[in-house]
């Protein structure tokens, strides 16, 4: 009886001792994982940072109509790039607008001035010098952005920073272009002699 | 393995090629980053910002300063070649009497020189500091979207709420639901939002536009932010259900005789997503004249120009009619059409006209002279 008693106490301390030894143990090994499988168990976090960039760029950025006198007998001539024409003169047509693209990362508005009105520009009686805006790629400028009546002729405004064309001229890469045709109307009495002007686009981040 | 020098060749080349395509074309441009920096006031805060201009390497830009706060800033440079680092040294005051945003632009412009007998462009672009100055006590401002959407889909809100005060705000926000008539057809409650002094939070929700019918809607952004009637901010926005139709907007109506006259049609499309392979398909029946567009594609509710080219020789009346259909994703709009001729002046006959004028005056004239003489020679 009492060797019984000895026996089941080594036992129960042999359980106890073994229990706590396999929590020591495993432990122990929660340790050792990852040296011995390469599991990460750990987390880490990568920021970035983009910055914002505003950027513009006219890939198209010369109308040069060439020489020409208007013809006998009208009183203006007219060259248009929207339609590509000259009537009324002897010009070589110019069927390319400005192009302009928001190669940016935000959307802008969009003013446009000019350094010349169509009397310091062209001179003459009753001398025209506009401008007109389409969206090259469609989108570029959403219609409820737009500031002016896309596709129709506009005075040229020569007070900086020029005329709101745009709210929100987009970046995003499919629909990023506009166009800028530009319309002159030259009267038969305009002063003979090589003009030129300068358009500015000014663009400011949103 | 070896690699052929003509497979390497070719990958050199496919490279390259690669490359240049997917590089911008660079002609006249100018840039800056950021592009802006947003602070809150603090009464006599000196602060430097960096902004980065870049251009075409043969360049020259002109740096200046634009808009509020002028005054309270200074450059480090006002001109720049082929771009560069321009630094803004912001000492704002102790007081900005004027609460909300300020905007002061830094703008760098291409000295661009004038060439005779051309047009030219100059890019120029404005960075911007945005300064926030508190209002009193509480003060509300949103920042609200609503996207488009086809009918039987969601139309997405977005409603930013901005602590612009000094005191942090409790708000209460709903959005109310607008048809083309202005009559109210729908509501979404919000509900109760902290929003801490210069912070903001944004509310999203989503509208079921189920057995509404497709057109313009305004939606109306509601936020109480205060115990007084007066502290409640409202933003407004436009949005549309879409539905699959393009409608004919417009039409050329007056033509040239005997020639190739253009014929444009403006047609809007009334869908919120791309429809391409659009195209009109113009008849004269009563001269057997068709005509075809080129196909074209409309963005989501883009009006656009359709235009076509038809020879007007063999057409002798005045007026006639034309059948004008529009054909997108299996589906045609269609429009009668009534076009005429532009009067022609002949030059003949007001010449005539004239003479003959003339010829009457001058015979009245030289029987005045002759009667006149007669009478003389009686007396």
């Amino acid at each position: 009886m009492e060797t019984d008693k000895v026996l089941l106490t080594i036992a129960v301390v042999a359980v106890a001792v073994s229990v706590i030894g396999l929590v020591f143990t495993y432990n122990t090994i929660s340790g050792f994982k990852l040296w011995l499988t390469g599991l990460a168990t750990d987390t880490a976090t990568a920021n970035v940072t983009i910055t914002s960039s505003e950027a513009i760029n006219f890939t198209t950025d010369n109308i040069n109509w060439g020489s020409g006198t208007v013809n006998g007998g009208e009183t203006n001539a007219t060259l248009d790039t929207a339609s590509g024409t000259v009537t009324g003169g002897t010009w070589t047509a110019v069927s390319q607008g400005f192009i302009l693209e928001n190669i940016g990362n935000v959307n802008v508005t969009l003013d446009l001035a000019t350094d010349k009105d169509a009397s310091t520009f062209i001179g003459g009686t009753s001398p025209l010098y506009q401008f007109n805006v389409t969206n090259n790629e469609a989108g570029s400028c959403p219609s409820a952005n737009q500031s002016i009546t896309f596709g129709a002729y506009y005075d040229v405004n020569t007070t900086s920073p020029g005329t709101r064309v745009c709210d929100n001229f987009q970046f995003t890469d499919a629909s990023d272009t506009l166009r800028i045709d530009i319309k002159v109307v030259i009267p038969a009495d305009a002063i003979p002699e090589a003009k030129g002007s300068i358009m500015t686009a000014t663009a400011t981040a949103v | 393995m070896r690699v052929s020098r003509f497979w390497r060749a070719t990958i050199c080349f496919l490279f390259v090629l690669f490359a240049v395509l997917h590089t911008p074309l660079i002609e006249s441009y100018v840039g800056v980053a950021p592009a802006y920096y947003s602070i809150d006031f603090q009464p006599g805060l000196v602060k430097v910002f960096s902004f980065d201009f870049n251009t075409n390497q043969e360049s020259e830009l002109e740096v200046y300063l634009e808009g509020d706060l002028k005054e309270y800033a200074e450059l480090s440079t006002t001109h720049l070649k082929g771009g560069g680092r321009v630094n803004v040294l912001l000492k704002l005051p102790q007081n900005i009497e004027k609460p909300g945003l300020h905007k002061l632009f830094i703008g760098a412009k291409q000295l661009t020189k004038e060439e005779k007998g051309t047009i030219g462009v100059s890019a120029n672009v404005r960075a911007v500091i945005k300064v926030y100055v508190p209002y009193p006590g509480k003060y509300a401002e949103l920042d609200f979207s609503a996207k488009s959407a086809n009918a039987g889909e969601p139309i997405e809100f977005r409603l930013k709420i901005f602590s612009r005060g000094k005191e942090s705000i409790n708000t209460l926000s709903r959005i109310e639901i607008y048809d083309f008539e202005d009559k109210k057809v729908g509501e979404l409650n919000l509900g109760e939002t902290l929003v801490e002094a210069g912070s903001f939070k944004e509310i999203v929700k989503k509208w079921n536009t189920e057995g509404y019918s497709p057109g313009k809607y305004t939606a109306v952004a509601v936020v109480r932010y205060g115990s007084d009637d007066s502290q409640t901010a409202t933003a407004k926005r436009e949005f549309r259900i879409g539905e699959l139709y393009i409608d004919i907007v417009n039409y050329t109506k007056v033509l040239e005789r005997e020639k190739i006259n253009k014929f444009e049609i403006v047609v809007e499309s009334f869908w919120n997503g791309v429809i391409d392979n659009v195209f009109a398909n113009v008849t004269i029946p009563e001269y057997n004249i068709q005509f075809i567009t080129p196909s074209s594609t409309l963005e989501p509710f883009e009006k656009k120009t359709l235009k076509g080219y038809f020879d007007t020789t063999p057409i002798d009346k005045e007026q006639f009619k034309a059948k004008i259909e529009v054909h997108y994703k299996g589906k045609v709009t269609k429009k009668e059409a009534l076009l005429k001729f532009k009067r022609k002046i002949d030059y003949k006959i007001v010449v005539g006209a004239i003479i003959l004028a003339l010829s009457v005056l001058t015979s009245i004239i030289l029987i005045i002279i002759l009667y006149r003489r007669e009478h003389e020679k009686k007396r």
